[in-house]
């Protein structure tokens, strides 16, 4: 019998190659041996860039910058464990809860990176940075796009402070002006106006934000510039996307989905360290890991976007503790060589050593060939 | 756009209706240039394209930069998707456009003759030697090379039939042809595969052919 492949819906019979068995075993036994090979992972802003370089009108460099300051987008499908189904009805019952859970967060993931500021700030701030140094900014972009495997993007020379608000205003005049243009639709919606706001309060209410531990070793630092604090106290009403909407039900399973509701809408309202506070929360009540890793990528955000840099490597350095095979490891062991200074070439080898189909081999290998002579 | 949303919803059953709406608005929103949309469809059907491009290569390092060619140029083209059939069928109508490409840029450069020259020289072992992977992999690059040899028509049709075990409805859908013509296909392409495995000895000639 020929099995269909992982993913690959089998509607009906087969009768062709079923004729011929020793061709149907040959033909079984290759695509067993391609199918055992692990799925590599993509790099998305790789993806993004290679379509800037294909058709720069339809993928303008903003798209490229965007792709460059987002976190990895998590699968909430892949985190899922694959209980044994001892008791089908059971099973069914708990799918459909779960089915329940992954629409909010689907929805959730849907929504991106809550709009903090509005459009028209961000702009006539990145306007100004480009017109006191067009230069500056020129050749950073240059940076961005001329290394695809982003080696150069944290490299220790170059300011984070200054690539997080380069980034910042990129973002600001196009994914959240897009975002918010895109308000989701109704169908997606599964409450009333009013939860969210509830949901927010039961989430506010003191018991959840209290009891967060702080970032270890993690410094709040602000990089932003007087103009750009200027812009945002003129910034008289901010445009924001209207809360998401969350069931009284959805919160009442789930009371970690209020809780990312409620970091959302910390966020939205410009609280980032209410927001990390929650995000925070939600990794430590968290005992199924199916909201930690979307929380952590929301806390790599967070970070970056305030310029730490500090605080991004202890986070990483904390991730990869945590989950040395989750689904920011990657882009966390990644970040951790590209700022290792001198000890780059340890932790590409390491690196490589470690995650042999990792997103980012390439850079290191390419790094491993112009710092062999430092190898030890 | 609109039409793409409706489509998705109208079609879906009703259980999944949640999950082909939040879709369609992705696609929606990859149509409007949104970054973090793509990155979601990205995610979604990374695994899925980079396992076709696979199957249709035989080769990891090489599926996975045509799997990121597709979605280059998927995200150049998305203006040109109208909803007529699911976002993964288009997506993996790209993605064999993207490997045919690659075919014949192979075919200018290299030449599969000697390649199966090559495999004349590897010998057929017994199922029961030793060493199984070894001949699970000699296997594989016999028939990828096989396939390297034939007309793009025949060995995208079999891969995804035979190897990939793709529903004819499916394969029809990508390659924009009849299921008819699918099946066709199929059957000629299998004859062929099946005589060069006898030719090389991997297989014995079938009683009564």
């Amino acid at each position: 019998m020929v099995k269909p492949a992982a993913g690959c819906v089998m509607t009906e019979h087969r009768h062709d190659v079923e004729d011929d068995p020793t061709l149907a075993g040959l033909l079984s036994e290759v695509r067993g041996g391609v199918e055992a090979r692990p799925i590599r992972r993509g790099n998305f802003y790789e993806a993004v860039l290679r379509a800037h370089r294909g058709d720069p009108e339809t993928v303008p460099r903003t798209m490229v910058e965007e792709a460059a300051a987002l976190a990895s987008v998590v699968s909430l499908a892949g985190a899922r464990g694959a209980a044994p189904a001892a008791d089908p009805e059971l099973e069914a019952f708990i799918e459909d809860v779960r089915a329940n859970g992954e629409a909010a967060a689907a929805e959730r993931r849907l929504a991106g990176i809550p709009a903090l500021l509005t459009a028209k700030p961000a702009r006539r701030w990145w306007r100004a940075i480009a017109g006191v140094s067009v230069a500056a900014a020129a050749a950073l972009l240059v940076v961005l796009g001329a290394d695809p495997g982003g080696s150069a993007r944290f490299s220790p020379q170059v300011d984070g402070g200054m690539m997080a608000r380069v980034l910042e205003g990129a973002r600001g005049a196009s994914v959240r002006a897009r975002v918010m243009a895109a308000e989701p639709a109704a169908a997606v919606r599964t409450g009333p106006p009013a939860a969210a706001t509830s949901a927010d309060r039961d989430a506010s209410d003191g018991s959840t934000g209290a009891s967060i531990d702080p970032d270890p070793g993690t410094t709040f630092v602000s990089h932003e510039t007087d103009q750009s604090r200027k812009e945002e106290r003129r910034s008289t009403k901010p445009t924001r996307r209207p809360a998401p909407q969350l069931s009284e039900f959805d919160a009442a399973i789930d009371p970690l989905i209020a809780l990312d509701e409620a970091a959302q809408l910390r966020w939205r309202e410009g609280d980032r360290q209410g927001a990390e506070a929650l995000f925070r929360e939600i990794i430590r009540r968290d005992r199924s890991g199916r909201w930690t890793h979307l929380a952590y990528g929301d806390l790599f955000v967070l970070v970056r976007e305030r310029g730490d840099q500090p605080g991004e490597e202890a986070l990483w350095r904390e991730y990869l503790e945590r989950y040395p095979r989750g689904p920011h490891a990657d882009d966390a062991s990644a970040g951790l060589c590209r700022r290792a200074g001198a000890g780059a070439t340890v932790c590409w080898l390491r690196y490589l050593e470690q995650r042999p189909t990792g997103v980012y081999r390439r850079q290191a290998e390419r790094w491993l060939d112009g710092h062999a002579a430092e190898a030890p | 756009m609109v039409k793409v949303r409706s489509i998705a919803t109208e079609t879906a059953p009703p259980e999944a209706r949640p999950a082909a709406a939040i879709h369609a608005l992705l696609v929606e929103r990859a149509q409007a240039a949104d970054v973090q949309a793509w990155s979601r469809l990205y995610q979604e059907h990374f695994d899925g394209v980079f396992r076709h491009v696979r199957f249709l290569t035989g080769d990891d390092d090489l599926a996975e930069d045509l799997t990121q060619e597709t979605f280059a140029k998927a995200m150049t083209s998305i203006a040109s998707f109208r909803g007529q059939s699911s976002f993964s069928t288009w997506l993996g109508g790209i993605a064999i456009n993207v490997v045919r490409e690659q075919w014949r840029w192979q075919r200018n450069t290299r030449t599969a003759h000697g390649r199966m020259e090559n495999m004349q020289a590897v010998e057929p072992q017994a199922d029961g030697a030793p060493e199984r992977v070894n001949l699970q992999k000699t296997r594989a690059k016999v028939l990828y090379t096989i396939l390297e040899g034939m007309p793009a028509g025949l060995r995208e049709i079999f891969v995804l039939r035979d190897l990939q075990g793709m529903p004819a409805r499916e394969i029809a859908a990508q390659l924009g042809i009849s299921e008819g013509n699918v099946a066709v296909r199929a059957t000629r392409a299998r004859a062929r595969v099946r005589a060069e495995l006898e030719r090389l000895g991997w297989l014995s000639p079938r009683q009564g052919a």
